[in-house]
């Protein structure tokens, strides 16, 4: 069973590896101005990047769901992911969509196996339900995802009541920032490929960390604001719900009784 | 006698982090085609008992078990549920929460799917099986658009499929309306009568199934010893009597009745017209209550294009009890909406205590007017009984002072520091009650406040709410219920499509009606004679 | 939806191909045309009066949310678009004819501001409102339940949370308005975020006692096999055959070589150098992985009860979609100028036009062609 976990920790981290390659993909475009290769890399990037990412996140899905799992836990999941689905429907009170906080409280309380999965899940009940399947999904599943699952490896502070929250919370915010800035990488090829620097007469590709400035403008220019206002609200969110909410997952936690891997 | 299908020898099962037994020794024998009842009070481990015959309990629940079960052969101790699926099939109380996908075929098909049975056995069986219970034209729908009724029957169809020696359901019909009750009842003698299935049924609506069924288990209490037998000889021992019974057992009537047409010969010897006083006037029967409360005048609303109520009015006076009857859809929790002012007329208006509810804010109103919802779990959510009522007293502005009286008026102390969602249905029925009228509010309205209760509890609630009404509280409750119409409302107003089809005083409306009429009622066909205590009364016992 | 799901799933990926590969403005507007009538075709069917099984669907509350209809989508689609068009022409400064010229010492958006930057910028913004015009159409028409049936075996668990989550939410926005019902009336004043307690609550444990109950009548139903809580009471062995086991083991082997292929041909293809070979290790990976994905599960002994109606159409506009695909690839192998737009000098600031692309994006409007009159719908024939 040893060995079963190690590689079962193998494919999660290529699987992410290589999620994170495909994510890059458009900034690594190639240098060699005007070149075919170059035409195709900027043709390809959007596909390829959304074909891998969605790839990516089926693997790990499929790996943690490969065995038997209990009707329990699939009828947990099942409902979870839908109750997650639904806050993200509900406009809060700002205006922002409550989508990170039950999902990182889930994987807090739950672990990460469940964490991912919820992440993921309700990304995807939630874009069936509203009319929101497109290139932005695999990118969504595979950042909630990592947002559940690094959730479980948070230390369990159950006894300071008051650090636990903090930490959920700067978590969230976090998460927050980082959700935002994966989500605009599908685009991202629709607006940078062979731009050319000011002040240089011509050039198909951008050398790698100008490429990466460049995103950073284009994050700050149109959603940092957005972000940072849905970061803090979950934040919000987490810190005036979140005993409650805990509460009541804790309370599941035993009878619902979880034998859910801990190796990741 | 054969060896019994089903047989329980000294089971005791203790739940997780539980000291007390759930099941104490228990031994059961049902013989293969029988249609068995079983009984007693709510949190009496009739679910337990019934979990064990799949092997859920212990499987699914955790927990010690010692003895052994036979079920057609098999240990479902030691198989489990899965390998148990194609012998036993369980059906649930709550109608919505047993889907796993969206079309009726598709759920027929799940267990099926489980097995890895071929498609062509699938398909063969599916039809039967939509056939058999008469649910050919639901096939395609999504089980979200059913009622609930058609629900409780695609989940007997889902486990039929499996073709099972022993259907178990667990109180199926709580949830539903009589009419919807009816039918699932009805699939269920079918399928035993006709097809030989051996029923397990967990029931509380006594005057419809104790007819047909050949053996009654009673479970008094949790972790005492159940009463096994034929319906004449466990009824007359146990509390949970249809009235029917009730009236057997105080004249000693043999053989026990169990229906009205086996109880008629025993009151033509009867002389009930000499015994009944002349004096038709009965006090309260054509009373005028002073102040008028609540009063709805020429309501119409529609929504969606439908039209929910159509020029309904209604009066209230202080102290008096209406309930509110007919059938589903016709617009009895939209009436009820309207008096607490949650919906507002499109013509017409409601005033409450003097305030038009088109002008006043709810806030206002609820100080008036208390609304316990149908399903005491959307109220519920604080950690302690206790914290459940100060919630409700903050809410209004009030002080801690009176949660105290309210937890010793309906018998809550005890609970007052337990977890309100793991109380049984009917103690969560008593904290949703008075999380509502702990902000007390001189009217209180209840949408089905019986679902889920037994027998007992009914009779206790319908004491509650009358005496309520003596205080000079309006109490008006929508309700299926003819027994706790007849045990408490002074005046029934019957709604039929959106429209006051019937209001008038509980005797007469009841003597007149031959559906909305309780079991007494219907067998002395008297407007005086409504209840057991009424007909006990009139011949001074 | 009048089609088969394998049709719908060709048509995507026939027409999302198309969308995400082409950059030429004018091939993008005449996609935006053609997917355009397929999501008229489709909302039309959506219609309730138009549908005969629109009383059970509407029902479903997934159904609801999608008839948004056009005005919706072009509000948004269009936004989108502006802002593809105004972060290129104020951020890319080449090209020939200047149209102003903002202080250089403005950051990032200072200097001449060129109407090669505008024409490349409104391209880019229509071959991104073609993507999402073509991913609405495909929600639109998407039967999400349907959808699920067609999953992998290795995702069959996953599938399964998906439906039930799915079949859950009708009842979940249910209970979310009588909890809101019943804590109002009871006094509770919704103001701050705090004031949601008595709402989220509730709606949870509702959630999690539903989920209970569930799983409880999966188990009854033969649902899965050996609930590893209940092994620490009882006797049963969960542990699984050897053959098992080495089934297992050979496809995570798989796995793992696909991801390994995977990332090392994506890694090849983005660091230039020879890039057919990146291209190869990529397609193996995929290959590898999708043998792994098909595989697995098929160990749990399960069938499929459902059937879908394959009809004429079917065959025909899957076929359109097929060709519609190979003329695409062919294109963007060997001429892939045609797919790509750069307006920017030594190149010409003008728009062409690739006649077999024209042919490859008028056959992603097949659907809509051969779209079934609307009496006649899927539910009734299905029934009949």
């Amino acid at each position: 069973m040893k060995w079963g976990q190690w590689v079962n920790s193998a494919i999660l981290i290529l699987a992410t590896l290589t999620g994170i390659a495909a994510f890059a993909y458009p900034f690594f475009t190639p240098t060699t101005g005007g070149s075919p290769f170059a035409i195709a890399h900027a043709q390809d990037a959007p596909s390829v990047t959304l074909i891998l990412t969605l790839l990516c996140v089926v693997i790990i899905v499929a790996n943690l769901t490969s065995r038997q799992m209990s009707a329990r836990t699939i009828a947990v999941l099942g409902v979870l992911s839908a109750v997650n689905a639904i806050l993200r429907t509900i406009p809060g009170p700002g205006g922002f969509s409550a989508i990170f906080f039950l999902l990182v409280l889930c994987g807090y309380v739950y672990g990460s196996t469940l964490g991912f999965l919820v992440g993921v899940l309700s990304l995807l009940v939630s874009a069936l339900i509203g009319g929101g399947v497109g290139p932005w999904l695999p990118y969504q599943m595979f950042t909630a995802g990592w947002m559940g699952l690094t959730s479980g490896w948070l230390p369990d502070l159950r006894r300071w009541r008051i650090a636990e929250l903090l930490m959920l919370a700067a978590w969230t915010a976090l998460w927050g920032f980082i959700f935002g800035a994966i989500m605009n990488l599908w685009f991202w090829p629709y607006i940078s490929t062979a731009q050319v620097s000011p002040g240089q007469a011509w050039e198909t590709g951008l050398p790698f960390r100008e490429a990466i400035k460049r995103y950073a403008v284009f994050y700050l220019a149109t959603s940092l604001w957005w972000d940072a206002w849905r970061a803090a609200g979950n934040a919000v969110l987490i810190l005036s719900l979140g005993t409650p909410l805990l509460k009541v997952l804790r309370r599941f936690e035993r009878v619902l009784g979880f034998a859910m891997d801990t190796s990741i | 006698m054969h060896t019994p299908l089903i047989r329980l020898q000294n089971v005791t099962f203790h739940y997780p982090h539980s000291d007390r037994p759930a099941l104490n020794q228990v031994n059961v024998a049902i013989q293969e085609g029988d249609f068995v009842l079983v009984i007693g009070p709510s949190g009496a481990g009739k679910s337990t008992l019934l979990r064990t015959l799949n092997g859920l309990v212990p499987h699914f629940s955790g927990g010690r078990i010692a003895g052994k079960i036979t079920v057609a052969g098999h240990d479902p101790i030691a198989e489990g549920p899965h390998r148990m699926s194609p012998i036993v099939g369980l059906v649930q109380q709550d109608p919505e929460a047993q889907f796993v996908v969206d079309t009726v075929e598709d759920e027929l098909a799940f267990g099926m799917e489980n097995q890895g049975l071929p498609q062509t056995v699938m398909r063969k069986r599916v039809e039967e099986v939509l056939d058999q219970l008469g649910i050919a034209h639901l096939r395609q729908r999504r089980i979200s658009s059913l009622s609930a009724g058609e629900k409780q029957r695609v989940a007997i169809g889902s486990v039929l499929t499996l073709q099972p020696k022993v259907l178990v359901l667990d109180e199926p019909t709580s949830q539903l309306d009589p009419q919807a009750a009816e039918e699932v009842l009805t699939t269920l003698r079918h399928l035993n009568q006709d097809l030989g299935l051996t029923v397990v049924l967990s029931e509380h609506r006594l005057e419809r199934v104790v007819q047909y069924a050949d053996q009654i288990i009673y479970l008094p209490a949790l972790g005492s010893q159940p009463m096994l037998g034929k319906a004449e000889e466990v009824l007359p021992q146990v509390p949970f009597a249809p009235p029917l019974v009730q009236l057997a057992k105080a004249f000693h009537w043999q053989p026990l009745p169990l229906t009205i047409k086996e109880a008629r010969p025993f009151i033509s010897q009867m002389d009930m017209q000499r015994a009944l006083p002349r004096e038709t006037h009965q006090p309260g029967l054509r009373r005028e209550y002073n102040p008028v409360h609540v009063e709805a005048h020429e309501v119409w609303f529609n929504y969606n294009g439908v039209e929910a109520l159509r020029r309904v009015s209604l009066r209230a006076g202080e102290g008096e009890l209406i309930a509110l009857m007919g059938r589903n859809g016709s617009g009895k929790t939209t009436l009820l909406k309207h008096l607490v002012g949650l919906l507002q007329p499109k013509r017409g208006y409601v005033v409450v205590h003097g305030q038009d509810t088109r002008r006043t804010s709810l806030e206002t109103l609820i100080r008036y007017v208390g609304y316990v919802p149908q399903d005491p779990s959307t109220l519920l959510f604080a950690d302690t009984v206790r914290q459940e009522l100060e919630f409700t007293r903050r809410a209004h502005a009030l002080s801690l002072a009176g949660v105290q009286s309210w937890l010793e008026k309906l018998g809550l102390t005890q609970l007052a520091e337990l977890y309100p969602r793991e109380l049984s249905v009917g103690q969560r029925q008593r904290v949703a009650i008075a999380a509502i009228l702990v902000a007390e509010p001189p009217t209180l309205l209840l949408d089905e406040p019986t679902r889920g209760l037994d027998p007992v509890e009914k009779q206790a609630l319908a004491d509650f709410l009358r005496a309520q009404t003596e205080q000079g509280r309006t109490v008006i409750l929508a309700t299926h219920d003819v027994e706790l119409a007849a045990a408490c409302a002074h005046r029934v107003v019957i709604l039929s499509e959106g429209q006051v089809a019937v209001d008038g005083p509980t005797r007469e409306v009841m003597s007149q009606s031959l559906v909305f009429a309780s079991q007494v009622n219907k067998l002395f066909r008297d407007p005086r004679l409504l209840t057991v205590k009424d007909v006990l009364e009139a011949l001074g016992r | 939806m009048a089609y088969h799901t394998l049709t719908w799933l060709a048509w995507l990926g026939a027409a999302a191909y198309l969308a995400l590969v082409n950059q030429q403005p004018l091939q993008s507007i005449l996609l935006i045309l053609a997917t355009g009538t397929v999501f008229a075709a489709v909302s039309r069917a959506n219609q309730p009066e138009a549908n005969p099984g629109a009383r059970n669907a509407s029902s479903h509350a997934g159904q609801a949310w999608k008839v948004q209809g056009w005005s919706a989508f072009l509000r948004f689609g269009l936004s989108v678009w502006l802002v593809a068009l105004f972060f290129n022409l104020l951020f890319a400064h080449a090209g020939n004819i200047v149209l102003l010229v903002l202080p250089r010492n403005w950051p990032f958006i200072g200097g001449p501001i060129t109407l090669e930057a505008l024409l490349y910028g409104l391209a880019n913004g229509a071959s991104l409102f073609a993507v999402l015009l073509v991913f609405a159409t495909f929600n639109l028409g998407l039967d999400a339940h349907r959808l699920l049936r067609w999953l992998p075996a290795g995702l069959y668990q996953a599938g399964l949370i998906v439906s039930i989550a799915l079949s859950f939410i009708p009842q979940l926005i249910a209970s979310l308005r009588e909890i809101r019902e019943a804590q109002l009336l009871r006094g509770h004043k919704f103001r701050a975020i705090r004031d949601w307690i008595p709402l989220f609550v509730p709606l949870l444990t509702t959630a999690l006692e539903r989920s209970l109950t569930l799983a409880e009548s999966m188990e009854a139903r033969g649902f899965g096999g050996i609930d590893r809580f209940a092994v620490a009471d009882s006797s049963v062995s969960p542990m699984p055959t050897t053959t098992e086991r080495s089934t297992t083991n050979l496809q995570r082997g798989t796995t793992l070589a696909g991801l390994l292929a995977l990332l090392v041909g994506l890694l090849w293809r983005a660091t230039d150098s020879v890039q057919w070979l990146g291209l190869l290790s990529v397609a193996l990976g995929i290959l590898l992985l999708f043998a792994a994905l098909y595989t697995q599960g098929r160990r749990l002994k399960r069938t499929h009860y459902h059937h879908e109606l394959w009809q004429q159409r079917d065959t025909l506009v899957s076929l359109a979609c097929l060709a519609s695909l190979a003329i695409t690839a062919y294109t963007q192998v060997r001429d892939p100028a045609a797919l790509f737009y750069y307006p920017y000098p030594p190149y010409s600031p003008w728009p062409g036009f690739s006649p077999a692309l024209g042919l490859a994006i008028l056959l992603t409007a097949t659907p809509a062609w051969l779209w079934p009159s609307l009496h006649v719908s899927y539910y009734e024939t299905d029934r009949g």
